[in-house]
């Protein structure tokens, strides 16, 4: 299978403004990320607040430029191209925001949101515009009675709906989902997360699923990457990760998740401190003031990923150096 | 070079460029000759007065400005006394017309706006926005008659024009501060609604504070800075204002000077009075703005 | 039931400032309907005696009863003033917020997106001229030939000036609104879709922006205003007039408000104030109305429940006649909004072509015609005035009226009057002979014009004078002069340069009192291309001198011939201490309040004579008689009983020293024996050349409540033919006389370009028939609704 998305040391930086106008500080957001995406496949990125994973998805969509690093499309390099080809790609590449209150514009009918892909990329002839609207909303679940309406006409379940019909409607090769979920009910959850699996079997289509919920995580998708202050820590195939977490902070953050067991008793991680300011990196490992294992080397040199097991990659100096911590 | 010291520079280098360009301008519009057209002469486009030689005299009177030929006017008075003296006329009404208005707008606005309470009427918004409609001739005209109305009854307070003595003073002063007043009551209430609105008031709210310490600690606080940025919005409008102000009452201050050195085709007089005002502008803008960025803080986050 | 509560939520801003902005539409779109007087009637100076107290009315009248918000200085009616001047204002302030509309969107738009150009360009423009004031740069700017050039009308290039130098704060709250709208969530997913930044703009960010361009453009209105009335009061910007009338240099036409306040730099700090106090006010009113409704959009806008703005997205579809017509297929569903709509159809439409009822009586042209042809025709020889023709003329006027059934005025229709002298210069030769014996004969009327009554012929040496030598006398120059023996000759005085007129004159008098040559050429620039009209005033400076105006052409080739000799010969005929013949028919008014009160229509029925050998048909004053006999006939004929005194006056000796128009007045108004005339004088009508007819009102008194009313009858019926009637300034011998306090009038007239009047080419050829016979509908129909009391 071959790769859709290829991102090499992907990095990003905001300068922070004083007060008389010149910039001083840096916030890195995201510190050198890289990854890739097969054919059909969803990578999930998962982390806490603030990590830098919602970043690491703009960027890919080049809706914020790159500090530093390259975005390979299907082997082409889209980091450096002009602003016309860019637009040509984005057929291919579409995205599902996690806001769905916000993310259409609340004076276009459904109609218009959903024929402008169609236009801009010339989808299907002029005159097929209203049949393919009706298509695309009948395989979201929506219908097409609901063409003439506006965007508060609706829930924020039928909203993110809409949003993904947007989104498929290019026929893309790759979505990112970024937070999809997060800003709906429960009960609605769990519909749109089984729409979007459907689609992918039906599509053909490669995610990458940006999350917070580790549960959410888990059920979408097949490969699963943690980050943490802008860097991924831990990277591999879900299941994996999930039984076999091997980073300290993979560990910590899985074993925080609440469990609806009442009997299920197991060892709970506890961090010490807070997530450090994006502005201060601490040196070395990123994690260390906050990690039970840190270790002298880990307060002086970055770890990178390195793989213990072809898929299933952790930077951590505690592989080299302990035994307990070698995985498989 | 420390950036911060380098962006100061950088926006001292344009506010003196500006400066010059304004210079520039000034003495370009009134060099300009007031029979310049555009003719067809033998079936082609000509300017009456080449462009070149504009240029020419515009320059040759920039030097003979920087030479010092300003100070004597055309009637060979001292040009410089003389603006002196209007410019301190002007600066007299405009500090008093100012700190009226201040006191004038910022009160109104406190009691113009709602205080928390949640009774929302547009009936209030009417109530601010009528005076920012006045023009300001018809201020003038209206304070003229009520003082001649005041005066045929035996109130002699105020005098209807000239200069001279304090009584000439005070209603030019009144006048200018009508205005202003009516734009800093507008802002002023403006933005301690909009405190008002804001979480951190309602929780001081709910822990009891009473409302002139929420009024005073928080919100005033908060709406000065907004208060400043808004007249250094105005300024030009204060200027313009003040030659109203002037001409109608005959207050020879630096705007009134300006005029008439442009009827008596008094060129050079014309163009550095011009350049005063100008100057009085800039100070006036940098004035509001200083004091906004001090008392004013927002957050900015730029990406790079 | 309306609740109190509710009341409170009600927009008040967009309420009031709705209502206000109504108010100044209506009054821009019919402002006859609210001014009580027409603008340009002029309040003159007056006095009262009652008892032993003299009272006197000088403009600037301040506001009472009569006029109740006074007079500007020049006697004309505030209150009507502004109104009619309503609506220039508004399209001069719209025009500007439109164009200043048009320079600052696209730049904001380009420097909300960023662009480093444009957002440069509109801070230090922002900066450049609020230091610079506004005001200043339109006053210096505003003189300059460039503009009036291009631009003529002084409103337009207020509109310039005020868009080219103060779009720079709008540009620069349309940036931040736009830069606030690309911040929105949407905006992403809009270029995640893969639209271009110009796709984004026009698709996305416009109509968002509309709620609030909607809002800067009628708070941008307001600022205008603002701007406008500061100009105003400074009065360096003119807002012109470009006929000079009467003296009063730069009249203003149009009296948009600014103009209104030019005059009143005078009157700072007196008690005449009110002059500024009421066009100031109406400036108030205007821009508190645009700043409410401007902001009552905006808070409507905020809201989120506002309808206005579905309301707004949903009138194309209102509107549209597809659907209406979808609807009307589709009736049984759509029942009450097919009936709604097509009501609404019926009523604009009603509006706007609302079928003007036909006039009740028809003024025949064809009959007008007929005795334009009898007036003008060779039988009473040019009319000239003391001729037996014009007696036979006179009686076959009378014979008309009595025909139709006018009574005669004051027992009898011609009434007589002296006339001391009545010339016709019928003749002229004019022959140059140079040295070398060429002659060149010069053709009268068009190359040259003899302006003395004499009979004379000759052959006489010719001599130059220059002006400079006939000025600054003293006792030596005059020996100078009397030697050159200038007094047997014929000279040649050059004043077709332009020059000082205290130095023509010097030059004309010395002449006339000191030399006295036999006669005298003048060269002066004529200024026109066919013949000189008859009537050029016969001069009175010289007592036996000989004065003969040429034309510059003629002039330079005189010239040119060096001195030669000429020959001339002039043969005129006098008529003196003969009578002249007015013709007075009326038809008596019914009630007794107004039994010493006249409605007088008047025309004149002398005109210049022919020549010796060219006939001058007088063919357009011919016309105003016929059209006053037609109407006259159909009054008397359609037995309407007016409340008032109407007369028909045909005025003889109109282009003598004493008129009859003015014997009339002395003997009739003078004596108290008519208290008061509203005097209609009708001019030249229908000429070919020129379709603009114009009115001129300003002899009659803004207070003057029914002139003014008859005033408004003859626009609306100017109206009702189609006619574009405008305000001129007119001026004929005849209104000379009839202005005084208590006679006012009002005169309609076709002016000409090229002098047409009193030539050769005043014939049938000259008539426009179809305007003829229009304005001809339009006087009657006048007469005939102010005769029925309308």
């Amino acid at each position: 299978m071959n790769k859709i998305i290829e991102v090499k040391d992907l990095t990003k930086q905001f300068a922070v403004t004083s007060k008389l106008g010149a910039k001083t500080e840096f916030v890195k957001a995201v510190n050198g990320v890289s990854f890739d995406v097969l054919e059909g496949e969803t990578l999930g990125l998962v982390g806490e607040s603030g990590c830098g994973k919602s970043t690491t998805g703009r960027l890919i969509l080049r809706l914020i430029k790159p500090t530093s690093g390259d975005i390979f499309l299907e082997g082409k390099n889209i980091n450096q191209i002009s602003d016309k080809e860019l637009r040509k790609i984005r057929k291919d590449i579409q995205v599902v925001f996690q806001n769905p209150y916000s993310a259409l514009d609340p004076k276009m009918t459904i109609s218009d949101i959903l024929s402008e892909p169609l236009s801009i990329h010339k989808v299907v002839h002029k005159y097929q515009y209203e049949k393919e609207v009706k298509r695309l909303l009948s395989l979201v679940g929506l219908s097409e009675k609901d063409m003439k309406k506006f965007p508060h006409e609706f829930s924020g379940g039928q909203r993110q709906r809409i949003g993904i019909a947007r989104a498929i409607a290019t026929k893309p090769k790759f979505i990112i989902c970024d937070e999809p979920v997060s800003a709906l009910d429960v009960s609605v959850q769990s519909q749109i997360l089984n729409l979007l699996t459907e689609l992918q079997n039906e599509l053909k289509v490669s995610y990458l699923f940006i999350a917070h919920g580790l549960n959410v995580i888990r059920h979408m998708s097949n490969k699963v990457g943690v980050m943490y202050l802008g860097k991924i820590v831990e990277i591999g195939d879900v299941d994996e990760i999930y039984n076999n977490p091997i980073h300290p902070y993979t560990k910590t953050l899985l074993s925080s998740a609440p469990i609806p067991d009442p009997f299920n008793d197991r060892e709970r991680q506890i961090i010490k401190g807070e997530v450090p300011s994006p502005i201060n990196i601490p040196a070395g490992c990123a994690f260390h003031p906050r990690c039970q294992h840190a270790m002298e080397i880990c307060k002086h040199k970055m770890p990178f990923l390195k793989g213990s097991g072809s898929q299933h990659k952790v930077a951590c100096h505690l592989i080299d150096y302990n035994e307990k911590f070698r995985g498989e | 070079m420390n950036p911060v010291i380098l962006n100061i520079l950088k926006r001292v280098f344009s506010t003196i460029l500006i400066f010059f360009i304004f210079i520039y301008v000034t003495v370009f519009i009134t060099v300009i000759p007031k029979d310049f057209t555009i003719k067809k002469v033998d079936d082609k486009w000509t300017v009456t007065y080449p462009i070149k030689n504009i240029v020419q005299i515009v320059n040759y009177n920039l030097k003979s400005l920087a030479q010092g030929e300003y100070k004597t006017t055309s009637n060979g008075k001292d040009a410089v006394l003389l603006i002196k003296n209007s410019l301190s006329k002007s600066i007299k009404l405009l500090t008093g017309g100012l700190l009226l208005a201040m006191i004038i707008g910022i009160l109104k606005g406190i009691f113009d706006s709602r205080r928390g309470n949640s009774r929302d009427s547009s009936l209030k918004v009417l109530l601010t926005i009528i005076p920012i409609s006045l023009p300001d001739i018809l201020v003038v005209a209206l304070l003229q008659s009520f003082a001649i109305w005041l005066i045929q009854h035996g109130i002699k307070i105020f005098k209807v024009a000239g200069s001279g003595t304090w009584q000439h003073e005070l209603l030019p002063i009144i006048a200018l501060s009508i205005l202003p007043a009516a734009y800093i009551a507008r802002v002023t209430a403006m933005s301690i609604e909009s405190c008002y609105d804001k979480e951190y008031v309602k929780a001081a709210i709910g822990k009891g504070c009473s409302s002139r310490r929420i009024l005073w600690n928080h919100v005033m606080r908060n709406a000065i800075g907004i208060i400043f940025e808004s007249l250094s919005n105005i300024t030009s409008m204060i200027i313009g204002n003040m030659m109203i102000v002037e001409y109608m009452f005959s207050y020879p201050g630096i705007t009134q000077l300006l005029m008439n050195s442009y009827k008596s085709y008094d060129r050079n007089t014309t163009i550095v009075t011009i350049i005063v005002i100008g100057i009085i502008y800039f100070i006036l803008d940098t004035l509001f703005q200083a004091i906004k960025h001090v008392t004013f803080k927002p957050l900015k986050e730029e990406t790079a | 039931m309306i609740k109190l509560s509710s009341i409170r939520k009600w927009n008040f801003p967009l309420i009031i400032g709705g209502i206000l902005l109504f108010v100044l539409l209506i009054t821009s779109m019919y402002p006859e309907k609210l001014a009580t007087a027409d603008p340009y009637g002029k309040q003159r100076l007056e006095f009262q005696v009652d008892g032993g107290k003299t009272t006197f009315v000088v403009p600037p009248v301040p506001p009472g009863d009569e006029y109740p918000w006074g007079t500007d200085h020049r006697g004309r009616d505030l209150r009507s003033l502004i109104i009619y001047g309503c609506k220039i204002t508004m399209i001069t302030a719209i025009l500007t917020a439109i164009g200043r509309l048009i320079i600052a969107l696209p730049l904001a738009i380009a420097g909300a997106y960023k662009n480093k150009f444009a957002t440069w360009f509109i801070k230090q423009f922002n900066i450049l001229f609020s230091a610079f004031p506004l005001i200043v740069v339109v006053l210096m700017l505003s003189n300059f030939a460039l503009f009036i050039d291009i631009l003529k009308k002084d409103n337009f290039i207020v509109v310039l000036l005020l868009t080219l130098f103060g779009w720079s704060k709008l540009a620069y709250v349309l940036m931040e609104k736009v830069s606030e709208i690309l911040e929105q969530d949407f905006v992403e997913g809009e270029i995640a879709i893969g639209k271009s930044r110009l796709e984004i703009a026009v698709q996305n960010v416009i109509p968002h922006l509309i709620p609030s361009l909607i809002v800067f453009f009628f708070l941008e209105i307001a600022l205008v205003l603002q701007t406008m009335s500061q100009i105003g009061i400074f009065g360096l910007l003119a807002a012109g007039g470009y006929y000079n009338a009467d003296g009063d240099l730069n009249v203003p036409f149009e009296f948009d408000w600014a103009s209104l306040l030019i005059f009143t730099y005078m009157f700072f700090g007196t008690d005449k104030i009110y002059l500024i106090i009421y066009p100031a006010a109406a400036f108030a009113a205007s821009i508190v109305g645009f700043n409410l409704f401007g902001e009552g959009l905006r808070i409507e806008f905020e809201k989120r429940t506002s309808r206005v703005i579905t309301f707004i997205r949903r009138i194309p579809s209102y509107v549209s006649p597809l659907k209406l017509a979808y609807e009307i297929k589709n009736y049984e569903q759509h029942k009450k909004t097919v009936i709604i709509k097509l009501a609404c159809y019926t009523l604009v439409l009603g509006i706007i072509f609302f079928p003007q009822p036909p006039s009740l009586y028809k003024f025949d042209s064809a009959e007008a015609f007929n005795t334009i042809e009898e007036i003008s025709g060779d039988k009473y020889k040019g009319r000239l005035a003391g001729s037996e023709e014009n007696k036979a003329l006179a009686e076959y006027i009378s014979s008309e009226l009595e025909s139709y059934g006018v009574k005669p005025y004051d027992n009898k229709y011609i009434h007589e009057f002296d006339i001391l002298k009545s010339v016709n210069v019928k003749a002229s030769t004019l022959k140059l002979k140079d040295s070398f014996g060429r002659n060149k004969e010069l053709i009268f009327r068009k190359d040259y014009a003899v302006a003395s009554p004499v009979t004379f012929s000759g052959e006489f040496e010719v001599e130059k004078v220059e002006v400079r030598d006939l000025i600054e006398l003293n006792s030596e120059r005059v020996d100078l002069l009397m030697a050159r023996g200038l007094h047997s000759k014929v000279l040649i005085l050059d004043l077709s340069v332009p020059m000082d007129y205290r130095h023509m004159t010097g030059a004309l008098q010395t002449l006339a009192i000191i030399i006295k040559p036999r006669a005298l050429l003048v060269i002066q620039d004529w200024g026109f291309e066919y013949d000189a009209p008859k009537h050029a005033t016969i001069d009175k400076l010289f007592q036996d001198t000989v004065v003969i105006s040429m034309s510059k052409e003629a002039g330079e080739e005189l010239l040119r011939l060096g001195e030669p000799t000429i020959e001339f010969s002039v043969e005129s005929e006098t008529i003196a201490n003969t009578k002249g013949y007015n013709v007075l028919g009326y038809i008596p008014g019914t009630d007794p309040e107004y039994k010493d009160d006249f409605i007088v229509i008047g025309s004149r029925i002398d005109y210049v004579g022919d020549d010796k050998a060219v006939r001058y048909p007088g063919t357009l004053e011919a016309g105003s008689v016929a059209a006053q006999l037609e109407i006259a006939k159909k009054l008397a004929q359609s037995e309407i009983k007016p409340k008032q005194n109407i007369m028909f006056a045909f005025w003889d000796g109109t282009f003598n020293d004493k008129r009859g128009s003015s014997s009339f007045v002395s003997k009739y108004a003078l004596s108290g024996k008519i208290k008061s005339i509203t005097y209609f004088n009708i001019g030249n009508i229908a000429i070919k050349e020129d379709s603009k007819v114009l009115l001129d009102t300003s002899r009659i008194f803004p207070k003057n409540k029914e002139a003014q009313e008859y005033i408004q009858i003859l626009k609306d019926n100017a109206r009702a033919q189609n006619i574009d009637l405008q305000y001129g300034n007119l001026n004929t011998p005849v209104l000379i006389d009839m202005t005084s306090r208590n006679i006012q009038s009002l005169m309609v007239s076709n002016p000409e370009k090229e002098p047409i009047s009193t030539t050769m080419r005043d014939n049938m050829d000259m008539l426009d028939k179809k305007q003829y016979k229009k304005i001809g509908q339009m006087l009657l129909d006048t007469i005939v609704d102010i005769a029925r009391g309308k």
